[in-house]
């Protein structure tokens, strides 16, 4: 039980995190692989907040407008201007992974930040007679809250309309007069924003240190491609699957578990090249 | 995604349509001038040239992806890390060096021919996650392999060669390396490839097998990265599950741009500026990696072909325009 819940909080934050990277890819079509520096960025912007203002969740909302503003102007400045190279905004985010990594290493130190929940959630609740501790099912409740919310605003709002019009067809979108560029932006704000999110909220669950960051971005990579680019549902699915994978996994058999996840990461690939529940045009 | 893939490389490259070879006095020179090398340079200078060598043969390997097959992998380490985890294992062993750099180059294609097929499939931005994803795993199990690879302490061990007998050893295979690239590059073999580059389609319907094309750049271009991790390898005299970290891939793909894709010469010249930028640099900070973000940001934004192509821009103006 103890491990069903941990597992299932872990894979939240990865939902978190890949979330805004398959909304990103969706749209803009980049592999951002700076996203897990991002995540680990805000979960340490989240975490000076907290200590300095003593308010954990004053900190989760800085660290998500910080996100949101730092990856609309990576997409200003770095990546709209390398705007059909796939390849070439890649590595512009790799650079970037480089950059962020070594400025928090050197900002914040090598060493590991632990942060403690906030106040209710401190200690552990009794469920069945079970002494479970409570911020993972926070952390759950958010992450089911999350899809909830994406799936409204992608399906029923006029932006989730524009959003998924560019993801399904860009330049039948951009012909018929929707400022693909604009959107574009916005989605990078919205995608980051949404995993700097995660990185604050989940910074009590997971130990900070700034190599943190490829190991996020590896996550973020699997559970998009299990899940299936572009599908907010797949994310959903894939991150749970991959989180259990990994909580049952350091319990039961650690010394393969992390090769269970890459394995299952490749049987997908060989059985479905789009994924588990793969891109199906205009339906995000 | 196939019929992205010119796009997507055509900035990266510059275009080496008739561009000359070095002319061989120059090479023989140059060649001349690396083996006379070491009756002047002793110590940290003589493990720079080694170094920078084995990063020189595993970039210009990975250019005939890059350059030529128009694939990007960010999984390359693994071949190099291969490579290197058999060095040690059989050079423990007590096997002759000629063996165990052959041993390792073939191990590393074998690991490509397993692997590789899945990430072709693919294709594009796929072929970089895919190949990323397989490098990890192989990190994964070098780290808990321990009865094998040492765990997280790596496996030290010893070439059996002087330093200077190393760094002539590095020299000739890299020189080699160079040779046999070059060729193939102008091959039949070759030409094709670049047409499968420029226009798949096209070249899948003028007949050519064109993933057997791709197949075979992958594989070719793995044993020689496998040979370069071998080196590599015994010139450190250790090999540990973070010379396969992520990264590392990420700054082979450095060289290559800096010095040029598709040039071959210009992965080299950016492996010996990269080895000696890192020397000097990291002594001075500690945030070397950071250091080689901003290169790659930069390199990547002004999209120029390397310093290869301004050599050579020189040399002949505006050959294309």
């Amino acid at each position: 039980m103890f491990q069903l819940v941990g597992s299932l909080a872990f894979g939240m934050l990865l939902f978190l995190l890949s979330a805004g990277f398959s909304l990103i890819f969706g749209v803009a079509r980049v592999a951002n692989l700076a996203h897990g520096a991002f995540y680990v960025l805000s979960a340490y912007i989240g975490y000076s907040v907290t200590q300095a203002s003593g308010n954990f969740w004053l900190g989760v909302l800085v660290a998500t407008l910080c996100g949101a503003a730092l990856g609309m102007a990576a997409e200003r400045l770095l990546l709209s201007r390398l705007h059909g190279h796939e390849l070439r905004q890649v590595l512009a985010t790799l650079g970037l992974t480089f950059v962020m990594s070594d400025a928090m290493r050197h900002i914040w130190g090598a060493d590991i930040k632990s942060v403690s929940p906030p106040k209710p959630f401190g200690g552990p609740v009794a469920i069945g007679g079970m002494m479970i501790p409570s911020y993972p099912l926070v952390l759950i409740v958010v992450g089911v809250l999350v899809l909830i919310v994406m799936r409204l605003i992608l399906r029923n709002t006029l932006a989730g309309a524009k959003i998924r019009a560019v993801t399904a067809d860009q330049q039948m979108s951009a012909t018929l007069g929707l400022p693909v560029a604009q959107i574009s932006m916005l989605t990078f704000a919205a995608g980051i924003g949404l995993g700097a999110f995660g990185g604050a909220v989940g910074s009590p669950q997971l130990a900070l240190t700034p190599t943190l960051d490829s190991t996020m971005t590896l996550f973020a990579l699997i559970v998009v491609v299990i899940g299936g680019l572009g599908s907010i549902e797949g994310a959903f699915l894939a991150a749970i699957l991959v989180g259990l994978v990994k909580g049952f996994g350091e319990t039961y058999f650690p010394a393969i578990s992390q090769i269970v996840i890459f394995a299952l990461m490749i049987l997908v690939i060989a059985v479905r090249p789009q994924g588990l529940l793969g891109r199906r045009l205009g339906n995000a | 995604m196939s019929n992205a893939a010119p796009a997507t490389t055509a900035g990266l490259g510059h275009s080496g349509e008739g561009r000359p070879p070095l002319p061989y006095p120059v090479l023989l020179a140059l060649l001349a001038a690396a083996l006379i090398a070491p009756l002047f340079i002793h110590g940290y200078t003589l493990y720079l040239a080694t170094e920078a060598l084995c990063w020189a043969i595993a970039a210009a390997a990975l250019d005939l992806l890059i350059g030529y097959a128009g694939l990007t992998p960010l999984g390359h380490i693994a071949m190099w890390g291969l490579g290197g985890y058999t060095a040690a294992v059989l050079t423990k062993l007590g096997l002759p060096l000629p063996l165990v750099l052959a041993a390792s180059a073939v191990l590393a294609t074998a690991y490509s021919a397993l692997t590789a097929p899945l990430a072709l499939r693919a294709g594009g931005i796929f072929f970089l996650m895919i190949t990323l994803a397989f490098s990890q795993m192989l990190q994964v199990v070098a780290e808990k392999w321990t009865a094998v690879t040492g765990g997280t302490d790596g496996l030290t061990f010893k070439s059996g060669l002087s330093d200077t007998a190393l760094y002539l050893v590095t020299l000739v295979c890299a020189a080699l390396t160079l040779f046999l690239l070059s060729r193939i590059v102008r091959s039949p073999y070759g030409r094709i490839l670049e047409a499968v580059r420029q226009n798949e389609p096209r070249a899948r319907a003028l007949g050519y097998a064109v993933f057997a094309y791709k197949y075979g750049a992958v594989l070719i271009a793995s044993a020689f990265i496998g040979l370069a991790g071998a080196l590599g390898a015994m010139h450190r005299g250790i090999v540990t599950p973070s010379d396969l970290f992520w990264l590392q891939s990420a700054v082979l793909l450095i060289m290559v741009l800096l010095g040029g894709a598709r040039s071959l010469w210009g992965p080299v010249i950016g492996a010996l500026l990269y080895t000696s930028l890192q020397a000097v640099v990291s002594s001075h900070t500690d945030l070397w990696a950071g250091f080689v973000g901003l290169i790659l940001m930069a390199l990547v934004l002004t999209g120029r072909g390397g310093l290869w192509s301004l050599l050579h821009r020189k040399q002949t103006p505006r050959k294309q325009a």
